[in-house]
């Protein structure tokens, strides 16, 4: 008898109702909750409060952050300037949200609850894949190199981005 | 400020006071600290890279811009295929509200002066 395949997450309507069921194992989520605390952790401790960023932080946070006027160095200056607080609140709400969502253990999930998913797993990947040097051809390594483990999970939340995105069209 | 003709009074202009000469016009030269790129619009775009799925980048442009599942599908194709594609265009304030929409999705958003 074959089992029949269930997405990670995946819409059901009832009654003009759209709720998104979370299939998805409490090991995995506790993965999910670790990897946005850590992104977390480092969106909020951004500089050392004398306004200086580590170097090798600010460049795995360099895609989170990318330039909106490369030709222009003044109005770059200010778009950071009047930008980049509300770039991390928006990013840290976000975090937040899928926090209580897990934490509530409800396997349904609101579209706010999914959409902000959607943008933390995404933000994750983006640093996960700046660490791991992600080329154009999809490259990410091969086993056994070095970051196994971050490879492992740029896959898995490669594959989960999409079913979320898949989720989110229907 | 535009300039008040010479003589003219707070008074209401009748169509008597209307002279029927023609007097020079006065034109006003546009200065040098004019900007005329000022008038052009700013363009939004969107550059390729090679972390962000395709799918998720399509559903940010149809959520972000209201575009249909298939002019997102072919901007995200001109993004992945020439390397950048112009998403939305608008003034200064518009583009950077775009550009930081896009920035929130983790795409690779800039702007710049329409040419």
């Amino acid at each position: 008898m074959t089992r029949r395949f269930r997405p990670p997450i995946y819409a059901t309507s009832h009654r003009g109702v759209t709720q998104w069921m979370l299939n998805i194992g409490d090991d995995e989520q506790q993965v999910i909750l670790r990897l946005l605390g850590e992104l977390r952790s480092i969106l909020s401790d951004d500089d050392d409060g004398d306004g200086n960023v580590d170097e090798g932080r600010a460049l795995l946070l360099q895609r989170l952050f990318p330039t909106a006027y490369p030709d222009d160095e003044e109005k770059e200056a200010e778009y950071q300037r009047l930008m980049r607080d509300d770039l991390v609140t928006s990013r840290v709400v976000q975090i937040d949200a899928v926090s209580e969502a897990f934490a509530g253990g409800s396997t349904t999930l609101q579209e706010s609850e999914v959409i902000a998913l959607m943008q933390s797993v995404n933000a994750v990947r983006v640093v996960l894949g700046t660490m791991l040097d992600v080329g154009e051809d999809d490259e990410i390594g091969t086993a056994g190199e070095e970051f196994e483990a971050e490879r492992q999970l740029y896959g898995f939340l490669s594959w989960l981005l999409d079913w979320i995105v898949r989720s989110l069209q229907t | 400020m535009r300039p008040r003709r010479q003589g003219a009074t707070n008074a209401v202009c009748t169509i008597a006071d209307v002279p029927t000469t023609l007097e020079p016009a006065q034109v006003v030269e546009p200065g040098l600290d004019d900007d005329p790129a000022t008038d052009r619009p700013w363009l939004v775009l969107v550059w390729n890279d090679p972390i962000n799925l395709m799918s998720y980048v399509t559903h940010v442009f149809q959520k972000l811009f209201g575009y249909s599942l298939e002019r997102a599908t072919e901007l995200m194709l001109d993004v992945h295929e020439k390397g950048r594609a112009v998403v939305a265009s608008g003034t200064r304030e518009e583009a950077e509200m775009h550009v930081f929409h896009l920035h929130e999705h983790s795409l690779w958003a800039t702007m710049e002066h329409d040419t």
